[in-house]
């Protein structure tokens, strides 16, 4: 779970505000309707590639056969063509190619990485497993052991014990309360058919994005681009079902929800409904909550709880956006008997906020740092790939780089103090404490 | 924010071993004109790096965990919490503001070799952050309330990096154990009773014994020239005053002579897993001829789905859902070599423990293929070549190397080493590491239902 928060999370710690001086951002089309973004930049011999497929992750999992598009992700570089498991992995390794496939909610996303030279070999190896898949029976079964295993080990951690309570509790019956991994019973109904159906029904030439940054030419591009996904279907089934919009219910009452668990420090998760990336208001909401709870310094939850009180050593919020929802949630771990005093704080500060206590003077500072930060956050190929794709995925436009500057820039307190009137009611803030909680010992 | 070196690596799930994992360096040769000493003694390396406009300023000092006085444990890495504090020019605990307020990110981390401390900024704003770091390396203030403040930060630091892991807790035991003589034994945040102790003396004590030009390294890199950065750190870092320093002098090992085996049980661990230590030469400790074999080993045995272990205990047989090794060989004292497996279900942590010492008499007894051998040559080199994309990957690695006492030479020759490593080196590390085992510790997780 903490993965697939990441990717939502760090597209948007991505998304703040563009000072690149020399990047030119190209799209590349060929003739078989598949384009790419690409960036290209020649001072050091490698090329960073990333492809996604929408709407094909975890919450389109079929009912009973939920971790299907995990495992089927897990199973991508275990053989393709004539190349056993192995005999991909030690090309891959001989030509240092990096090549993993993971998903989250909503998509399914590969990421490469090669030096110009295996640049060939890179792609033949995306053509393979996207079209070649071996599944056998023998790593099938394995990869199936080793994520039921990770179902159990998972258990070990209170926080993955108290974000998968607050999802179930926030999204009710929705898709995207459920485990990505899925749970043994359902890994067991999962067969070999159902992964080779998963990959032809996803994997198609209308929900395909591909960016690339690094040493390597449109003309070149190109090229690859025509052989390596040529042979994809041109659709993705319409088996696929579209989601609902997520509706974040209310808590059912205002005390946190408590799981008992047998540590000397408590964790909370805390949260509400939030807003989608393409929602007018989002740029107000996103620096609204840098003001609260950025994770930095600057932020209001880890002044008022760790700098003034030493309640703790990490507490932040953060927003989520899914396609089809989207949510603002916290975190804060406190020794057992001072976590009530922690949650009590930092719903004072919410209150505030929503209060319309944020300054000129903090909304002036917050701009700063998200426009001054953002090459900061681009200062490799792996990571302007990811944002070029992102910028793909939510329709954002080839010049956003530009762009993202003017639209941090053009948010007024006014919009903050709306929207922050809006989203942060603290009767709608939902609460799971794992740990202890005074009087449920 | 304020963290410690440690390295996650799992492809399913993550395990943080508290040791880095692989200590590559890059080949390149840096031009002589980028390293230079100013006249206190301050060490500078310049990497440049035009990609966006933008630096990283990295100061690194020689002291880390090894160096705090018995008693003490956690002293390092609780002042590098209270260097956030200020100075007589700057407020407490605006450091880190002023640094976002100007479009940058700061932190630090403290290991057990050495304590740095950076930002990532704009180029053109490198001047404010050099000088508000020159001023902390001699001017930090403490008032005693932020100090009993931030203790209590730093002891829930400890619950959220130790307590609350089964895994970690053992972990902190099986390194109190497994060195008998050298600091590395003690937790680098420090045990929990140690920490309720230190007091505002205690950490002005260590800050006037180690920080000091003539005991720090700094490392810019990003988008700059080094004639620029040679003038800002004559102008701020320059005028500090040399210090008298002590030798950095820690106790060796005796002869181990009885293996160590420590099993933990937790309630809420679902499932067992196997970790062992093995004492290991290091650059700076012991044989260190070993370390660029046992570098190497590390892949070849256990460092990626390919390796030895993982296509025998994982693929073939099916005992183990994850097999890893690991070895840190650039270090002020001892390396070590680690080994992790999560066995599959149902099988004991006995039996896996049996099949990796299997899988090793057999490596010694047979040899190792030519092609098994240059994949793993392969593959550390690579990692190399990425680690120059990004302002602060090849720095860090300078840094790190640098300031435990090596010198640019072994980054700039390590490629040439590693290629240099024959089947015999590896067979002889392997022996001379694993193979005896009385300077090992191997601990077991568990629940103790089972």
């Amino acid at each position: 779970m903490r993965y697939i928060i990441s990717i939502s999370f760090l597209f948007y710690l991505l998304a703040s505000v563009p000072v690149l001086a020399s990047v030119n951002v190209e799209e590349v089309r060929v003739s078989n309707g598949v384009k790419a973004w690409m960036i290209q930049d020649s001072s050091l011999p490698i090329v960073a590639i990333k492809v996604a497929f929408l709407n094909s992750g975890s919450a389109y999992d079929p009912e009973g056969k939920e971790g299907l598009a995990n495992i089927a992700v897990h199973m991508m570089d275990e053989g393709a063509g004539d190349l056993s498991g192995i005999a991909l992995k030690n090309i891959l390794e001989e030509k240092a190619i990096s090549f993993y496939v993971t998903s989250d909610e909503d998509n399914v996303y590969i990421h490469m990485k090669t030096l110009k030279e295996h640049l060939g070999e890179a792609f033949n190896i995306l053509r393979l497993v996207l079209t070649e898949p071996n599944f056998a029976e023998a790593d099938f079964k394995r990869v199936r052991e080793q994520i039921s295993l990770s179902i159990e080990k998972r258990k070990e951690s209170p926080d993955f014990i108290a974000n998968q309570r607050w999802n179930q509790i926030a999204y009710g019956s929705h898709p995207y309360a459920r485990d990505n991994m899925g749970s043994r019973e359902s890994l067991l109904s999962i067969s070999k058919d159902d992964l080779i159906d998963y990959m032809y029904s996803n994997f198609a030439k209308d929900n395909l994005v591909i960016s690339a940054v690094g040493d390597i030419s449109q003309k070149e591009l190109a090229s690859y681009l025509d052989s390596a996904f040529d042979s994809l279907t041109k659709k993705q089934s319409v088996r696929q079902s579209i989601l609902a919009e997520l509706k974040v219910l209310r808590p059912a009452d205002k005390q946190p929800v408590v799981i008992p668990f047998d540590i000397s420090q408590s964790i909370a998760i805390f949260g509400f409904k939030g807003l989608k990336r393409n929602d007018p208001y989002f740029y107000p909401a996103y620096l609204m909550n840098h003001i609260l709870g950025n994770g930095g310094f600057d932020s209001r939850l880890m002044n008022e709880v760790r700098e003034k009180r030493g309640l703790a050593y990490s507490v932040y919020s953060y927003m989520a956006t899914f396609q089809y929802g989207g949510v603002i949630k916290g975190y804060v771990a406190t020794e057992n008997h001072r976590i009530k005093k922690s949650i009590d704080i930092i719903k004072k500060e919410i209150k505030k906020i929503q209060n319309k206590a944020i300054t000129q003077r903090e909304l002036d500072d917050a701009k700063n740092y998200l426009v001054g930060s953002f090459p900061l956050r681009l200062d490799n190929n792996a990571s302007l790939a990811n944002f070029l794709l992102f910028m793909q995925i939510e329709e954002l436009g080839m010049d956003f780089l530009e762009e993202r500057n003017n639209l941090i820039n053009a948010v007024t307190l006014k919009q903050v103090n709306a929207i922050s009137e809006k989203l942060l009611h603290i009767d709608n803030m939902i609460t799971v404490v794992v740990g202890s909680w005074p009087g449920q010992e | 924010m304020r963290h410690h070196v440690v390295t996650c690596i799992f492809k399913i799930y993550t395990l943080c071993v508290l040791l880095a994992v692989s200590s590559w360096g890059a080949h390149a040769d840096t031009p002589k004109e980028n390293f230079f000493t100013l006249d206190n003694g301050l060490s500078v390396l310049v990497i440049q790096n035009h990609k966006v406009p933008a630096v990283s300023h990295t100061i690194w000092y020689r002291v880390g965990g090894i160096d705090e006085p018995e008693g003490k444990s956690g002293i390092a890495h609780f002042l590098e919490h209270l260097m956030f504090k200020g100075t007589d020019t700057i407020a407490s605990g605006q450091f880190s503001k002023i640094v976002t307020k100007n479009g940058g990110n700061d932190n630090a981390f403290t290991s057990y070799d050495y304590t740095a401390y950076y930002q990532k900024i704009a180029s053109d704003k490198l001047e404010l952050v050099m000088k508000m770091e020159a001023d902390r390396m001699v001017n930090l203030t403490l008032d005693t309330r932020d100090v009993i403040t931030e203790r209590d930060v730093v002891l829930e630091e400890r619950r959220t990096r130790i307590d609350r892991h089964p895994r970690n807790i053992l972990l902190e035991q099986m390194r109190a154990s497994l060195f008998l003589n050298h600091p590395y034994r003690r937790p680098l945040i420090g045990w929990e009773n140690d920490i309720k102790e230190l007091d505002k003396q205690d950490a002005l004590d260590f800050y006037q014994k180690h920080y000091a030009p003539n005991n720090a390294i700094l490392i810019v890199s990003g988008d700059v020239s080094v004639s620029h950065v040679k003038a800002l750190a004559e102008k701020y870092y320059g005028v500090i005053p040399k210090m008298d320093l002590q030798p950095r002098v820690f106790p060796t090992e005796p002869i181990h002579k009885v293996p160590r085996r420590l099993v933990y049980e937790d309630d809420k661990v679902r499932k067992p897993e196997l970790i062992k230590f093995y004492l290991a030469p290091s650059m700076n400790y012991g044989e260190h001829k070993h370390v660029y074999a046992l570098e190497l080993l590390s892949r070849i045995l256990g460092g990626s789905q390919t390796s030895r272990l993982y296509r025998d205990l994982v693929i073939d047989k099916g005992l183990a859902a994850n097999v890893e090794t690991g070895y840190n060989g650039v270090a002020v004292g001892p390396g070590v070599f680690s080994l992790y497996i999560l066995p599959s279900e149902g099988i004991a942590v006995e039996t896996v423990e049996l099949e990796f010492k299997r899988v090793v008499e057999e490596m010694i007894k047979n040899g190792i293929d030519q092609d098994e051998i240059r994949r793993s040559k392969n593959v550390l080199k690579s990692e190399a070549i990425y680690a120059k994309d990004g302002l602060q990957g090849i720095a860090h690695i300078y840094g790190s190397v640098l300031v435990k006492g090596l010198s640019i030479d072994y980054v700039d020759r390590w490629e040439e080493n590693i290629e240099s490593v024959t089947e015999e080196d590896l067979i002889r590390a392997a022996q001379h590491v694993i193979q005896e085992d009385n300077s090992s510790v191997t601990g077991i997780l568990r629940s103790p239902k089972t």
